[in-house]
């Protein structure tokens, strides 16, 4: 599972679009009656709004106006403690120091508040509050009517009070019961799912998340690749970084490549530049794609760089150690800061590197190039893992892991099993990446470490254009130091996930 | 006599005489495909019980067999 860097997820895998309904024991009477409004199941009714912890009067403001209804606080009450009656009767409660807000709104209101929650309004999110059941808790301790206050007593700020969820009145509820640990997991749930929800909105990785982050993704404007590196936030373009590409070669001819600066060349005997298998337009497509595609989302990351694309594999997919050297020496004379290789051959455990690959890598990167290569695509997690692929297993080049969109190691994905340099450096996304593809498919989802690398090589360039006066090795080290650290062996994802600059 | 395809890297003390460098492989039995200097690295084909000769060869650190790498047919989801 990926770390959580500070995410109230931390520690745990969210599952932000199940239902908090947890199963009642069948000794435990009848189940809860929902609240006769349109309402979705599962919900209480009320609605949950996630507000700018650092504009929260900001968000309430707003709520305000959106609304027309008066906030009270939970600041204003004493310990910080609201009951039910208090919510039934206030309708709006704003809990300041979780920057939350519970309001019970009436089905008309829900639209203009879901409206107000625009860019720098200071509200995050909003959704329906659910109902959530004990499961192992005494009954005892939840039999209460909607009226009933349960103390909530979780010893830490703010001691609130929280409503029971609307039960039968069997019988009169205790004074005062601990509320059940469950009850407080599936309100915690409910936080955390809102909090996601937010990340996922503003494009930042949500590690942690498990499977169902793709989910909670909008990908109508952007890629999740995208999103999860924040290439949408950095300011860079790529604009005068030139990155090779070498591949397949590229349609040159794609309309979303229109007005680029291209400079290509083909090193396979008898074969044009134009890409005629996809792999190639593919990876340039991420590294270096457009802003605004034709169709969107957003799939290229450096849409300012200077695109070299060198074939270096035939239409059918292969290549030669031969014709990637020469690549390599190719995007050297044409001083690209950045080279791309989605390419490689498989190793065997205990294999070495290649000296002459080595040697030449370290040559690039004196020469101010780096060279950022696929990891491979061997393994079969979680049975198997196999080493790094050739060339990537040389100290100098940087190999590139690949995570899904959970943020989770891909199945497929190498590891850094062979010592001296077989580790792998760094990941990005390389599992349902969209990019783009020779005419006339234009755009295709597809899966690989070598997907991957592009993502590196593109957030490479964008680097390098932030900091014009580092090439190389240095270059590379950005890389690795700006990675987001992830709770995962270093063996399958090295520094972490590559992160645009700002 | 098989004939190999072989990469050659020159060693960093001798990039500064990078052609004299090839002339003496070409005199070790190296075909020349192509010489890529900037990287110092000469690719070419020799016949099998000729490529200790070229190992030996004053200026070269290393000689591999070129490989075929290969990656996945256009229609594949995992590339």
């Amino acid at each position: 599972m990926a770390e959580t860097n500070g995410n109230v997820n931390k520690g745990r895998r969210a599952k932000p679009t199940q239902p908090l309904r947890r199963r009642r024991p069948a000794d435990s009477g009848p189940p809860p009656e929902v609240p006769t409004e349109p309402q979705m199941p599962g919900t209480t009714g009320r609605y949950l709004v996630l507000i700018d912890a650092d504009n929260v009067r900001k968000g309430v403001n707003a709520l305000t106006q959106a609304t027309g209804m008066s906030f009270a606080s939970a600041a204003d009450f004493e310990g910080g403690a609201i009951d039910a009656e208090t919510l039934s009767t206030e309708g709006a409660i704003v809990f300041d120091e979780l920057a939350v807000a519970v309001l019970d709104l009436n089905p008309d209101q829900v639209p203009s508040v879901s409206a107000a929650a625009t860019e720098g309004s200071g509200i995050l999110a909003v959704e329906p509050e659910r109902v959530v059941y004990a499961i192992d808790e005494p009954t005892g301790l939840l039999l209460a009517d909607s009226a009933t206050t349960i103390p909530l007593e979780v010893g830490a700020p703010p001691d609130v009070l929280i409503p029971a969820p609307p039960m039968p009145a069997a019988q009169p509820p205790p004074p005062r019961a601990s509320l059940p640990m469950d009850f407080l997991l599936g309100y915690r749930e409910a936080v955390n799912h809102l909090v996601d929800r937010a990340l996922a909105a503003a494009g930042v990785a949500a590690p942690g998340a498990g499977e169902v982050f793709l989910e909670a993704l909008d990908q109508s404007s952007l890629t999740w690749g995208l999103q999860v590196t924040r290439v949408a936030e950095s300011r860079a373009t790529g604009r005068g970084v030139r990155v090779a590409v070498l591949d397949t070669g590229m349609d040159l001819g794609h309309p979303d490549f229109v007005g680029r600066s291209i400079t290509s060349r083909s090193f396979i005997r008898f074969e044009a530049v134009q890409d005629l298998h996809g792999h190639g337009t593919h990876c340039v497509g991420t590294a270096c794609g457009p802003k605004r595609p034709g169709q969107m989302p957003r799939y290229g990351i450096a849409y300012e760089a200077e695109i070299y694309a060198g074939k270096v594999l035939s239409n059918r997919g292969s290549g030669s150690d031969s014709g990637i050297l020469a690549g390599i020496n190719w995007a050297i004379s044409q001083n690209c800061r950045v080279v791309s290789m989605s390419l490689g051959a498989p190793t065997v455990a205990g294999q070495g590197f290649s000296r002459i690959f080595e040697s030449v890598a370290r040559r690039a990167l004196a020469a101010g190039t780096l060279i950022v290569a696929a990891a491979g695509n061997e393994s079969q997690r979680p049975g198997l893992i196999s080493p790094v692929s050739h060339p990537a297993n040389c100290p100098s080049i940087m190999a590139v892991g690949a995570f899904d969109s959970a943020l989770v190691v891909a199945a497929f994905s190498c590891g850094g099993l062979n010592p001296q340099g077989g580790q792998v450096d760094i990941a990005a996304p390389g599992v349902q990446v969209r990019s783009a593809w020779p005419r006339p498919v234009l755009y295709r989802t597809i899966s690989g470490t070598s997907m991957a690398t592009p993502h590196v090589a593109g957030i490479a360039a964008l680097h390098a254009e932030a900091n014009s006066d580092v090439r190389g090795g240095a270059l590379g080290w950005l890389l690795l130091q700006s990675a987001k650290r992830v709770d995962l062996p270093t063996r399958d994802v090295g520094a972490g996930l590559a992160q645009a600059p700002e | 006599m098989t004939v190999e395809r072989v990469n050659i890297v020159i060693a960093d003390a001798y990039l500064g005489r990078f052609e004299a460098v090839v002339k003496r492989c070409v005199k070790a039995g190296l075909e020349v495909d192509q010489a890529l200097k900037d990287i110092g690295v000469v690719s070419g084909r020799i016949d099998a019980g000729n490529r200790q000769r070229l190992r030996r060869v004053r200026g070269v650190a290393a000689v591999e067999t070129d490989r075929e790498l290969h990656i996945a047919p256009p229609g594949s989801e995992k590339q």
